[in-house]
This record gives structure tokens, C-alpha cells and sequence, in this order.
């Protein structure tokens, strides 16, 4: 309760406190905002709590899933200092737009009622076809655009899921019984909906356009609040309607696609971002697969924590790069020499990405890996392992254009306002929860049960 | 079959084709109120009739109405311009429709009602015992979309305010600016 609250009054607060202030003191509100949103939430933590007639579950599983949400959103806050200053913005409102999708991802993640989450994913998502567009030039624009057709369309599909499932059940809570071909309808496309939001292949296509062309900092928050958003619901629909008949296979294959198609085409792109965006394809395929096991909710927890943190650090660095036009992979040349801890922070990122031990995105590897196994998964776990290691053929060329190549600019990059100590901050986590796993994992352990 | 429902079905597919094949937007734009109209009086036949009003007055009355001025507004009447880049799609989007048509008409085959209607105590749908609905166990859903109304005003807000907000600077120097940038790239 006091988490919904906090965030509610601090997308409220941000909205009106530039009225009478500068952009700055919104800035200062929203991420006071998070962070007590962070101190209740931790106070609550591990405790299931339920308000609303149970319309409202802040269950283990969820508080899990917020946390990762927050970890993003205080990370695009950090990270976006000088970024929208180079071109005019951001007005006041940047920063209440990405409180409000906070606001709607928590709402998404803590129900079992599909009223609500179409609520909490609209709430999440028309926030961000603002913040999309809000470079104001047309790969921004079109971003955008790309982003609000095909999202108004999955809602669609989504909605007319709802429809169905009360048709079938009766209900629009989750994990009442159904069976039939218009039960099957109902799950399909519910999965189709959010299949969207997760950017499993085949339903992917306006990631990398849209990662590319929205401004960084806004593609950052993507990556990582809107992901776990999404797969929070995503598990939860999954969970209630059972890993069996045809969901098994389409989640199979859409797992398989996802890592195949994510990693062979991020091998071919010449703009880091671009790239990134299909790194994050394929590391939904990843969450995904821990679907199969018995007890998916600490490892996709877990993994999406050391993904939000990996891929926040390696966007953070992007940020400090992008004058607008994307990252080509040759301006990434002399990064060590240019700026040490933007060196340091890139190389962090990318070997965790690439799930190198003794790096956090190795032990969220693990343990998805560890979870499809013992639900017997082993064709589908040795697939993935082998996209993985094609996956460290593109993290290493980004690093290697980072390192070896010859500075195409030699001026040294400043860090300004409060990103070097989201970077310093990120890439600290990224190696202390890589060196102890347990400090992090244990967070997640009481999520075992989705509630239902 | 009632003859209200064979009208009602024959209008409401009808104007959903003409709302997807008109060239014209405004045209395809009445369409689209017309096919509302239709359906609110499928939602009176079906004892939802504060659904049907607002039906209505919020789809027919305000958001067709925002359409209609936003077409106007840009004179994008005529939609079919430059189009014709890819005239195979048509025939596969069709195909593909048709695909999804089938899909759920089989899934509907041989369902009757979960609980039959005449069980329910709808009471026509009137505002009354909706709103014992809405502010009781869907009071938090109630809330969250006055939120979702207010991020979304928000939203729309910051998507149409022009965005320098320093000084402005001539035309010429944007252009001057513009080749330099071309001279960049």
C-alpha cells in the first residue's frame, strides 16, 4: 500500500512541482520519490500483502519484480544529466512521465486481475509514446510512432483476450479453471499481448527501431522497468494457465526464435545501440526460458535484476556518447582514454552482459539455465547456451571498438550532475553482487509461490 | 434470429468495411461513427444501456469528433497518397484476416453462455446497479484509470508542446546548421 502510494504522490509531485520550480527540483523530487518508494518497499519486503478486495497483491513476487522497476527508473534519472540539456530539454514533465510508467509497471506486477493489469500496462506504456518522441526529431518521431501503432495493437489483442477469458471462465481473475478451444483462444492471445511488451521474437520488430531512434535515457528505462513490467505479467498469466498441450510448445518456440534471431542479427549491426536492442531481443529469450522449470519466479527475478543493472550501465555509457544520431561502433574508439569510468563501466557491462563469471549477468544466466533444467528442459537449455556463445561474438566487438580501435576524437568526455555516480554506483553492483550472488539472489527467494 | 439481429449484424459489418476500404478519411471516419451507433443499439438489445449512451457520447461524440479535427486539421481527407509501395500486401493482409476470422469462429463453435443469461439479475444496465459495481469491488480499477486519465493528459500535453525552449533561432541559421550537419554525416 504505502509503495503504491509513494510512487502515486511522487508522479503527482513531479507533474506540479515545475509549476513553481525549475526542471532540476523535479528531478530531485522523482528520484526522492523512488528511493522512498525503495526504503517501503524494502520495509515490507518478503511480507504478501493484499488491499483492494485483493485487486491489489503485493506478494514477494511482485515486491521483486518493483524493485527491479525502480532500480531502472533511478538509473534513467541518473544517467540522463547532460543529455537533454545538449538539446533544449527535458521540461519539468520528463520526469513525471517516467514516475507515472514506474507507477503503471508496479500496478502491472502486483494483481492477478486482468482488468487491472490492462490498466497498469496502458498506464505504463502512454507515458512512454510521449517519452519516445521526446527528442523532437524525426528518428524520435518515428520511434514514437512505431511504438504507439503497434502498442495500441497489442493492447487491442490483449483486450479482446480479457473478453474471451471472461467469456470462457466467467472471471476475470487469473487461475480460474477453463478448458475448450475459446480457453485456448483467450490464453493465445492474452500471451500475444504481452509477448509484445516483452519483445519475444516473433512479436520484436519495433525494438530495435524504436530503442534506436527513442533518446537514450528513455531507451534505457525500456530495457529495463518496462521488461520486468512485463514479464511480471507475463508470468503471472503463464502461471495460472499451466505449461501444457500447445502454450508449452508456442513458448518453446518462441523461446528458441527469441535467442536465435536476437543474437544473429545483433552480430550484423553497426550502431551500438541498435545492437543492444537486439541483445535485449535476446535476453527475453533467456527470462523466458525459466519458464519451464518448477518454481521460475526468484530466477527471472533475479536474472531481470542483473539485466536491469547490466544493460542500465552499458545504456548509461551510451547516453554520455549519443549526440542524437545512435553510437556507430567507430565513436566508441579511445572510451578508456577519454573517460576512465566510462571505460571501466562499458567493459563491466559487456562482460555481464555476455554472462562472463565473476559478473552478475553470470549468475542470472545460471539460474534461469539451472531452472529450465530441472524441468527437464535439457534440448532447449543446450540451444540457449549456444546462442549465448554467439551472443559474446557481438558484446566482444562492441568491447573490442571500445579498446583497441584508434580514437577517431581525443577530447576527454566530462561527466556532469549526478552520472558519474549512477555509473560509479552501477558498475559497483554489477561487480559486488557478481562476486557475492547470495546478497542479491536471497532477495528473491520468497517469491517462490505466483500468487494466482 | 430476431429481425433486429440480422439488421444489426448485416449494418455493423457493413460500416466496419466501408470504416477499413474508403478512401476518403472523413467518410471512413462517419463510417466509424455509424458502426458505433449500430453498436450501441446491439448494447440496448443486450441490457447494457448506460454502456450504449456512454457508447455513444464518448466514442461517437468525443473521440470520432477528435478524429474528424485531426483529419481536417492536416487535410489527410485523401488517405491513398503515395501508397501502393508493396500492392502484394493486400491480398496476404486480406488472407491473413481471414485466417483470424476462421480461428475464432472455430473457437466459438458449440460454446453456449457460461452462465445462462436469464440467471443474472442485469436490471437493463442501468447506472444504478453499475455504479454499486464500479465504487464497490472496482473501486481500485475506478482509481487507477482517474490516474491513467491524468498521466495520459500529461502525456498528450508534453507529445504537442513544441520543444526549444531557448531562443528561437532564425530560418537561416537552422538551414546553415542543417548543411553542416549533411557535411558531417
Amino acid at each position: 500500500m504505502t509503495t503504491l502510494w509513494i510512487l502515486f504522490l511522487t508522479a503527482l509531485a513531479a507533474t506540479f512541482v515545475g509549476f513553481f520550480a525549475p526542471a532540476r527540483t523535479a528531478k530531485v523530487f522523482t528520484l526522492l520519490g523512488l528511493v522512498a518508494a525503495l526504503v517501503s518497499l524494502a520495509l515490507g519486503w518478503g511480507e504478501p500483502l493484499s488491499a483492494y478486495g485483493g485487486l491489489y497483491v503485493l506478494d514477494p513476487f511482485a515486491q521483486g519484480f518493483t524493485l527491479v522497476m525502480i532500480v531502472g527508473g533511478l538509473l534513467a534519472l541518473l544517467a540522463d544529466c547532460d543529455y537533454f540539456q545538449r538539446k533544449g530539454w527535458p521540461p519539468f514533465e520528463y520526469y513525471a512521465l517516467v514516475a507515472f510508467a514506474v507507477l503503471g509497471g508496479h500496478v502491472m506486477a502486483s494483481t492477478a486481475h486482468l482488468g487491472v493489469i490492462v490498466v497498469g500496462l496502458e498506464l505504463l506504456s502512454i507515458p512512454l509514446y510521449a517519452l519516445a518522441a521526446s527528442r523532437r526529431d524525426e528518428a524520435s518521431y518515428e520511434a514514437s510512432l512505431k511504438y504507439f501503432l503497434l502498442g495500441a495493437v497489442a493492447a487491442a489483442v490483449f483486450l479482446y483476450g480479457i473478453a474471451l477469458y471472461f467469456g470462457a471462465t466467467g472471471g476475470f481473475v487469473l487461475g480460474a479453471a477453463g478448458s475448450g478451444p475459446i480457453y485456448a483462444a483467450a490464453v493465445m492471445l492474452l500471451l500475444a499481448g504481452l509477448a509484445f511488451k516483452t519483445a519475444l521474437v516473433p512479436f520484436h520488430w519495433w525494438t530495435p527501431d524504436v530503442y534506436q531512434g527513442s533518446p537514450a535515457p528513455v531507451t534505457l528505462f525500456m530495457a529495463t522497468a518496462v521488461k520486468a513490467a512485463a514479464f511480471a505479467a507475463f508470468a503471472r498469466v503463464l502461471a495460472a494457465v499451466g505449461l501444457e498441450g500447445p502454450v508449452f510448445y508456442a513458448l518453446a518456440a518462441l523461446v528458441l526464435l527469441t535467442v536465435f534471431w536476437g543474437n544473429l542479427t545483433a552480430m550484423v549491426q553497426g550502431e551500438a545501440k541498435r545492437m543492444l536492442a537486439y541483445s535485449s531481443v535476446a535476453h527475453a529469450g533467456y527470462i523466458a526460458i525459466a519458464l519451464f522449470g518448477p518454481d521460475p519466479a526468484p530466477a527471472m527475478g533475479y536474472y531481470l535484476l542483473a539485466y536491469a543493472l547490466s544493460t542500465g550501465l552499458a545504456f548509461a555509457v551510451l547516453t554520455q556518447l549519443d549526440d542524437g544520431r545512435g553510437v556507430r561502433l567507430g565513436e566508441l574508439a579511445g572510451l578508456w582514454g577519454r573517460s576512465p569510468l566510462l571505460g571501466l563501466g562499458w567493459t563491466v557491462a559487456l562482460f555481464s552482459l555476455a554472462g562472463l563469471p565473476p559478473l552478475v549477468g553470470f549468475w542470472g544466466k545460471y539460474l534461469v539455465f539451472l531452472e529450465a533444467a530441472r524441468g527437464g528442459q535439457y534440448l532447449l537449455v543446450a540451444l540457449a547456451l549456444f546462442a549465448a556463445v554467439i551472443a559474446a561474438y557481438y558484446y566482444l566487438k562492441l568491447l573490442g571498438a571500445a579498446l583497441f580501435a584508434k580514437a577517431e576524437k581525443a577530447e576527454k568526455i566530462v561527466l556532469s550532475g549526478s552520472t558519474p555516480v549512477g555509473i560509479a554506483l552501477a558498475t559497483l553492483l554489477v561487480v559486488l553482487l557478481g562476486v557475492l550472488p547470495g546478497l542479491g539472489f536471497g532477495l528473491f527467494t520468497a517469491a517462490n509461490a505466483i500468487v494466482r | 434470429m430476431s429481425a433486429f439481429d440480422l439488421i444489426a449484424g448485416v449494418l455493423l459489418i457493413a460500416s466496419a468495411l466501408a470504416a477499413v476500404t474508403l478512401k476518403n478519411a472523413v467518410h471512413a471516419g462517419l463510417a466509424l461513427v455509424g458502426n458505433f451507433l449500430v453498436l450501441a443499439t446491439v448494447y440496448f438489445a443486450l441490457e447494457a444501456q448506460f454502456l450504449g449512451w456512454i457508447q455513444i457520447i464518448v466514442y461517437a461524440g468525443a473521440v470520432m469528433v477528435l478524429f474528424l479535427f485531426v483529419i481536417m486539421l492536416l487535410f489527410d481527407a485523401k488517405a491513398d497518397v503515395g501508397a501502393g509501395r508493396m500492392p502484394w500486401m493486400r491480398p496476404i493482409a486480406a488472407a491473413l484476416a481471414a485466417v483470424f476470422f476462421l480461428a475464432l469462429a472455430y473457437a466459438f463453435s458449440g460454446v453456449g453462455p457460461v452462465h445462462p443469461l436469464a440467471e443474472i439479475k442485469l436490471a437493463g444496465g442501468l447506472p444504478g446497479p453499475l455504479g454499486q459495481l464500479l465504487y464497490g469491488p472496482w473501486l481500485y480499477v475506478v482509481l487507477l484509470i482517474a490516474v491513467l486519465l491524468f498521466a495520459a493528459t500529461v502525456a498528450a500535453v508534453v507529445l504537442v508542446q513544441p520543444g526549444v525552449r531557448g531562443a528561437r533561432k532564425k530560418p537561416q541559421v537552422l538551414e546553415r546548421e542543417r548543411e553542416l550537419e549533411e557535411v558531417d554525416r
